[in-house]
């Protein structure tokens, strides 16, 4: 497994379904099934992007000043094997 | 897999194919009895065309009953005593159980175009709007919120949405 790859699909998915559900919204403001979906979905989005932090760094450079050095180079870069 | 059916409807006997550009000529000229005027004037008759060309298969006759006579588009129809009813859920369960007027330049029936209602499960918006679609203007049912993938499963499909989900068939191949 590389670099937390199966965290990082699982984040993908949840980030997709919540992407869907946005824009399901986006013609239905008012659907009450689509709204829970939602909230489910950005909350087990949340979860995970904290898990993946906690355990293996920054995954945007947002997330990425919370400590006393610089992390966010510490992961691989997008052209290094650990990260594909 | 083609498969063309013939059925015998009104005055005359129509081609129905599975695949819509050969329909769509075939399902008008099948109405040949039907005015040019009312053909453009009224500009319903892909309403029929829009539907799953297997349902149309089993139910040709029945269907382009309905489609020209009953949800007002060609003229050939009776009077505005129609049933709506009977539109209901046979031509696409849209607009066509909108109520009908009965035009007067063409003899056609439309749908009166105002009417818009929303059941209380928020998955369908019935928009009789339609009934006055224009050539070049797309169309589209409104989206249910059900039957979905999980996540997983919707990343892999490119959409969380069972009824979005339209895999691409090469032409002809099963």
């Amino acid at each position: 497994m590389l670099y937390g790859n199966e965290l990082l699909k699982e984040i993908q998915a949840e980030d997709f379904a919540v992407y869907e559900a946005a824009l399901y919204l986006d013609a239905h403001p008012n659907c009450e099934k689509a709204l829970a979906y939602y909230r489910e979905h950005k909350c087990a989005v949340k979860k995970l992007k904290e898990k993946y932090e906690e355990l293996y760094g920054p995954l945007t450079i947002y997330s990425s000043a919370d400590c006393d050095s610089w992390q966010w180079v510490n992961g691989p870069w997008p052209w290094e094997k650990e990260a594909n | 897999m083609k498969q063309n059916s013939r059925c015998g409807v009104g005055n005359g006997s129509c081609g129905v194919s599975q695949y819509g550009s050969s329909c769509s000529a075939q399902a008008r000229s099948g109405c040949n009895s039907c005015s040019s005027q009312a053909r453009n004037g009224c500009g319903l008759c892909s309403a029929f065309r829009a539907r799953p060309w297997n349902e149309c298969d089993s139910s040709c006759g029945a269907f382009r009953a309905r489609a020209w006579n009953e949800c007002g588009s060609c003229g050939r129809c009776g009077g505005p005593s129609v049933a709506r009813s009977l539109c209901r859920g046979s031509c696409g369960g849209q607009a066509l159980s909108c109520p009908l007027q009965r035009s007067t330049d063409c003899g056609c029936e439309q749908s009166s175009g105002a009417d818009r209602s929303r059941d209380n499960d928020c998955e369908r918006e019935v928009d009789c709007d339609h009934d006055h679609r224009s050539l070049a203007m797309v169309y589209s049912e409104k989206q249910h919120f059900s039957s979905l993938y999980d996540p997983k499963e919707g990343l892999c499909r490119g959409t969380v949405f069972q009824e979005l989900n339209k895999p691409f068939l090469a032409y002809g191949r099963k």
